[in-house]
Order: structure tokens, then sequence, then C-alpha cells
């Protein structure tokens, strides 16, 4: 399945894949209206790591299964999401078990990677290469 | 008419913590086209709200966190806020930028800035959302490590938020207490972290959720994508990402500015054990960047041996002062000192010259072991200096007395302390010794914080153009430089370092400026507003200590009287005539009078007339 993958070892957590991917998706300067979200996370004494979030297009996918309305399908592999038949129960937001579908406070509907058609916008802007897709 | 289109909100929060009160208050748009944001708002809030004589560590000081138009878009590391009061370490005007997602939170959140003032009857911390702001209890927070409190507020809050904490330093009013963020990021050398103590205040959270409105969101991206494809291509972009400021260790070393024995010496015998170099082989294990930065300067470092595993990071100025300055050559020892400095919120600047100074001063007789409980102060002397630096935070004997600043101690101390005791208007010395950089001293004397690089990070040209050299030139650039790092990028409040460090142009920022807000600044509209912070900044200081005379404007005496010993430029002092006539450059280039007070020219150029009438009530304006 094709899908992003990424290494936290190249990763600054400078979360420009989050903005451009809002930008990509809305047109807008919004990180939180990402589809992948980037998190520094810490231990008191170390250590320290990033992390990212973002929908692994499973073979099997639990937040399809869920979906009471075939709003979220798989199509060629992709988990896509149909925002016309979504009624914004998030059911698949609490399914995933990897937290990589998104509810954000202003929209009706769920924040999941679509690889922007295949060729994703934050692949091509990470600068320190920490994002790739796989085919 | 000129209409803003985005880049500000428009909106400043303001909190009475006395009164619990909350209020929304409307920024004039000619506000925000004469200052900007960052330390231009700050100074002229301070400016404009703050009796004179205010003392710093009252619930009548004002703390001010403030973004500017640029801060949290998509421009290169813009992830900034500055941080203001008046300073309790200095009692003039202070500030410090820190990297941190609270910028764009805040911004999310619908605001540029926060002022806060009064004084909590318990430990509280704000809570900031587009919803509004909360103030929330904060007494099972107190007293605990800044690192661990950001840590309890993520467990609280979530991953996504934006924090500015202090630690038991700020809350113990250590006069150089500073903010944490993130795990290792400090901002607000002036004594911040102090301001927020004394108000009882623990930390700000913020979690923004909305669009920031942008002029022309495409041309932005058109911007942000060919600055880090020019970023990526310099020759020096591989070195900055593996050591960031850390490669200034031996640059430092060899041109013998490598702060070594509170500022004996400008180099180092085991500079390499603490070098960039040893960092990047044997202790950095991850980076990390700010806010939208494609050139993180962040070093996540772990100790090897002694402390076996802790982790901190690393940049050059904490590394020379708990390294050389003390006479550590040791990175492991390092990491503890910095990661102790980082839970406690306090400066390491601040506190590396602290133990120095307390070190010198042991030597010479000026405190004893009765001062010190038993403790035989020594450089490189490690169980010692660890601690001391815990009686530091911890206020006790002697600790309580370094915990006022090197300037405060060397006046209760008496004798010839106030020569070693090295800073400039009561902040301490960054790490870059001056006895053979007399430009780079002038930069320290006439920082408008105290002795602080940010403004003028002028050693490196000066090298360059020749430290012997004495002329308008070299000022020129000095005024240059605070225009451009002092001036724009403190009021845009997004990081110099992609201008300094890899050459990103200067005219890419006001061609951002307009994508973001809509409206058409030149280089040289943003160098007179940074002339007109200058001036402003100038003034505060003058109104506060009812005047000014020269010397608040000179390094400390050992760089004068104390020459090096070591490396090529051994028996180089600063000679005082130079410093003087550099000074009197300086002043005359400004349009500042001969004891360093603005004009009423200077003053009216800058659009400060208003100003000038109410300081000429405490001295008169030439």
């Amino acid at each position: 399945m094709p899908r992003i993958v990424f290494n936290p070892a190249s990763c600054s957590g400078c979360k420009i894949c989050q903005q451009v991917c809002a930008y990509k998706a809305f047109g807008v300067q919004n990180l939180s209206k990402s589809k992948i979200v980037i998190n520094t996370v810490f231990k008191e004494e170390g250590p320290v790591f990033h992390k990212a979030y973002v929908c692994r297009h499973c073979e099997d996918p639990q937040c399809v299964k869920v979906c009471p309305t075939g709003a979220l399908h798989v199509e060629d592999g992709i988990v896509k999401l149909d925002r016309d038949k979504c009624i914004a129960c998030w059911s698949c937001v609490n399914a995933c078990p990897y937290n990589a579908i998104f509810r954000h406070p202003e929209l009706n509907f769920p924040l999941i990677c679509d690889l922007c058609g295949g060729d994703p916008e934050c692949v091509k802007w990470c600068p320190m290469n920490a994002l790739s897709l796989q085919e | 008419m000129v209409e803003i289109k985005g880049g500000w909100l428009g909106k400043i929060l303001r909190i009475n913590l006395s009164d619990e009160s909350i209020a929304v208050q409307k920024l004039d748009k000619d506000f925000m086209l004469k200052y900007i944001g960052g330390r231009g708002f700050a100074v002229r809030i301070l400016w404009d709200e703050l009796p004179r004589g205010v003392d710093p560590l009252s619930p009548e000081n004002k703390l001010i966190v403030a973004t500017g138009p640029l801060t949290g878009l998509l421009v290169p590391s813009s992830g900034k806020v500055v941080l203001a009061s008046k300073s309790p370490l200095t009692g003039g005007y202070g500030d410090g930028n820190i990297g941190t997602h609270l910028s764009a939170m805040l911004k999310m959140s619908g605001f540029d800035a926060i002022v806060i003032e009064g004084k909590a009857d318990k430990p509280k911390y704000i809570y900031i959302t587009p919803n509004g702001a909360e103030i929330r209890d904060a007494e099972h927070l107190w007293g605990k490590g800044a690192i661990t409190t950001d840590i309890e507020l993520r467990h609280e809050h979530g991953e996504n938020i934006g924090t500015l904490v202090i630690g038991p330093g700020g809350e113990r009013l250590v006069k150089y207490a500073v903010v944490i963020t993130e795990f290792g990021r400090a901002g607000g050398r002036p004594g911040i972290g102090a301001v927020f103590g004394s108000k009882n205040l623990k930390a700000i959270v913020a979690e923004g959720w909305m669009d920031i409105p942008v002029a022309d969101m495409d041309e932005l991206v058109k911007l942000m994508k060919k600055s880090i494809e020019f970023l990526k291509s310099r020759k020096g972009y591989e070195l900055w990402v593996s050591q960031g400021t850390m490669f200034t260790i031996q640059w430092s070393q060899e041109n013998s500015v490598l702060p070594t024995f509170n500022f004996d010496e400008g180099v180092f015998d085991e500079y390499w054990n603490i070098s960039g170099e040893a960092m990047a082989k044997m202790y950095k294990v991850l980076r990390k960047g700010c806010l939208s930065c494609p050139m993180p300067c962040g070093n996540l470092s772990r100790a090897r041996e002694k402390f076996k595993n802790l982790w901190s990071e690393l940049d050059y100025e904490n590394v020379a002062m708990f390294g050389s300055n003390i006479g550590i050559g040791d990175m492991d020892v390092v990491i503890r000192l910095n990661y102790l400095a980082d839970q406690w919120g306090v400066d390491t600047i601040s506190m590396g010259s602290a133990i120095a100074f307390a070190i010198e001063a042991f030597k010479k007789g000026l405190i004893t072991e009765k001062d010190t409980e038993g403790l035989k102060l020594d450089f490189g002397n490690v169980e010692s200096i660890l601690k001391l630096a815990e009686m530091i935070v911890e206020r006790r004997s002697i600790g309580d007395l370094l915990a006022e600043g090197v300037k405060t101690a060397a006046e209760k101390l008496g004798g010839e302390a106030y020569k070693f005791a090295m800073h400039v208007k009561g902040l301490e010395i960054s790490a870059y010794d001056c006895h053979a950089a007399p430009g780079m001293a002038l930069a320290y004397g006439v920082s408008p914080i105290g002795a602080h690089h940010k403004d003028a990070w002028f050693i490196s040209w000066e090298i360059k153009m020749g430290r012997e050299v004495v002329s308008r030139e070299k000022v020129e650039k000095l005024i240059l430089m605070q225009r451009i790092r002092g001036g724009i990028f403190e009021t845009l409040t997004v990081c110099r370092l992609p201008w300094i460090e890899l050459g990103l142009e200067m005219e890419v920022y006001p061609r951002m400026l307009k994508a973001a807000t809509g409206v058409d600044f030149t280089l040289e509209q943003l160098y007179l507003i940074a002339d007109r912070v200058y001036n402003l900044m100038r003034a505060f200081w003058i109104r506060e200590y009812g005047g000014w005379k020269r010397e608040y404007d000179y390094p400390p005496a050992k760089w004068f009287e104390k020459p090096l010993t070591k490396g090529p430029f051994a028996g180089w002092t600063i000679k005082r005539e130079i410093y003087d006539k550099l000074l009197s450059y300086y002043y005359e280039l400004r349009k500042w009078d001969e004891n360093g007070i603005p004009t009423r020219e200077a003053f009216r150029e800058t659009g400060l007339e208003d100003v000038a009438e109410e300081l000429s009530k405490i001295v008169e304006l030439k």
C-alpha cells in the first residue's frame, strides 16, 4: 500500500509539513488544519523524540469499518473521504489505532491524509527529508 | 489609505492577575504600522503604561509576550515570541526572544500579544484558546522544575499546545531567571522569569486553531519555497544543521575570544572537549528546530559517562559559560549544569558568569569558606561548582547574593570586585571575550538590554575588518547590525539566523511582510522603525535612571586593565581612549548627545516628539 513513511531520526519537529498540508488542503495559514501532525515529546531527563501521526492506509482499515455512511472508503488501496456523505460522527477518529485521523473544532469532517493524489506536499517540502512516500 | 489584510490580528489580550480581570484590547492600525510587533510593541506599551520607578518585582510591573506580523507563518524560522518587562536585574528595559510553539498558538487564538499585570493570590497559570483566556490553579505545579512542569501541562492539555514555563529560579526571584519551553529552550535573560514568579504566574499555555489571516498566501508560500531552496543550497548548511551555534566554540578559540576563567583569557586549553565537533561526534543524539525552521540549530545531546544518559540541549553561549568560563573541559558536566539550569529556569549565561565571579572573588579573598558553606571554590572544580549552582537557586549562603547578579554582588562585596563583575548595566556579558575586540565591547556597551550579543554580533565582522581599526565606518556597521538584528528581526519577531548564518537576503523580508499584511514596506522604512525603537528603549532607561552617563555604556574594568596572558593576542587590553572614541562615534551617528541622551532631532526624526516632551521633564534634551 502507498503511504507516508516517517524517519524520526531526521525530523527536527519544525512542522513545515503541517503548515503546507493545511495550505494545500484549504489554502490557509493554519497548522491545526493539517492531515499530518508532528509532536516533539520529552521525558524529564530525556529522551526527547519526534513523533508523526499520519494515515497509514491500512490494508484492513478500522476507520472504514466503523464509518456508518460509507464516507470513508478504499480506492486503489488508499483510504478516502467523501465529504458529502460524512455526518461528522467522529467514529473514525476514535477507531484509528494510530491516532492518525484528526478533528478540528471548526470543521464538520475529519482530517485524514489522502496522499495529495499521489504526490504528497509534506514529502516535497520536508527540509530534513524525514518524510518519504512508500509505493 | 493603508489597509491591513493579514499578518496581524489587531488584538492584545490583557490580564490582571490581582482581580482576575481579562479584557481584549483592539490595536490601533497606526500603532501596528509604527512599531510592527515584538520588541516594538513591548517598549511602547511599557513606556506608556509604567510609571517611572516601578519596582520590577511588584504587581505594578507589566509582563509582555509579543509576536510580530510574520510570527508563526510559513516564513523561515518564524516560531518566536518576545518576552519583555522592566528588568529586575538591570532596572531598565529588558527583553528576550524565545523559540516556542506558543508563538503560532497565540496568533491562532486571535491575539498578537499578551500584557499581564497584577499579582495572583496563589500560584496560577494562564490558559488561552480562541474561546478566551482562563486563569487556572497552579499550586500543584509550584516548586517543580520547568521541564517537569511543561510535561505535566502536556499531560493535562495534550501535545498540540505552546508553553512558557518558569522553574524554581523564577519562583525564588533569582534576578536572572528565564522562561523555558519544550525541554531546552530559554528566553528572557533580564529576569523575565522572576517577573513571572513575582506575579505568582507559573506558566502560560496557548492552544489555538483559528486561521491566521494572510494577505497573499500563494505569494508567501512561493517566498518560503525559494528561501528554503536557497538556505539548503548554502555551503554552510550541513555544518549548521550538524552543530548549530556550537561550531563557534572552535571559532572563538581560534580567534582568542572564548571566555575563559571569568573572562581572564580568550583561549582554553581543553576547548576541544566542549567543541561543536566533539558534540557532533560523541554527544548529539537528536536535532530540534523551532516552528517553520528549515535550518534547525537545536542540539539535543546526551551525557556519556558522568550523569550517564542525561539529555540537554546545547548551544554556544551555555557551553562556553558553563565550560571554559568556569574552567570546565568536560561535556558531561556541561550537560549536567545546563540541564539543571533549564529545570531551574535560570539563565545559563548569567549563572555561568555568577559562578566565575564567585570563584575569582574567593581566590582574591573577598569571599571565604564561611560564605560558601565550606566549599573551596576553584575553576574546574566540578563538585564545588555544582554545589554553588544549587546554593544560588536555593538562595543559600553566598548563593543568595549571587542570585542578585554580579553587579549587585560586586557592590555588596566592595573592594575591587566591580572590576571583575562581568556585566554591562547589570546584565552579565554573553560569551565573547573582548580584550582584543573593542568593537564587540562597544556592541555590548550599547546593547539596549545590557550586555547581550543579540543586537550586534559584531565580532566576526570586526575580525575581518581589523580589530585595531578605530573609525566611523566601524561604528556605522555596528549600528546597521543593531538595525537589522535588534530592530527588524526583534519587531518582525522571527529568527535572525537565516540571514546571519546562511545569508538569506534582507530584501526578502519586506516582500514576506507585504505578502502577509498587504502593506508595502521598504527596508529603509524598516530601518527607521528600528531607530524609533532604539530611541524609545534608550528613553526608557534614561527615565528610570533619572539621567545618563557615558560610564553606563562601558564594559567592565577587567578588559581595560588586565591583559590577556595566553594565545596570539597575549598582552592585549582595550585602550580607554579607543573605546571612548568609538562610543563618541556611536552617539554622534545615533544623534545622541555626548552623554548618550537622544537629541530632540533624533526623537523628531523617528516620530517620537511625545517621548521627547516627557523625557525633557527629567533631563535636558539638546
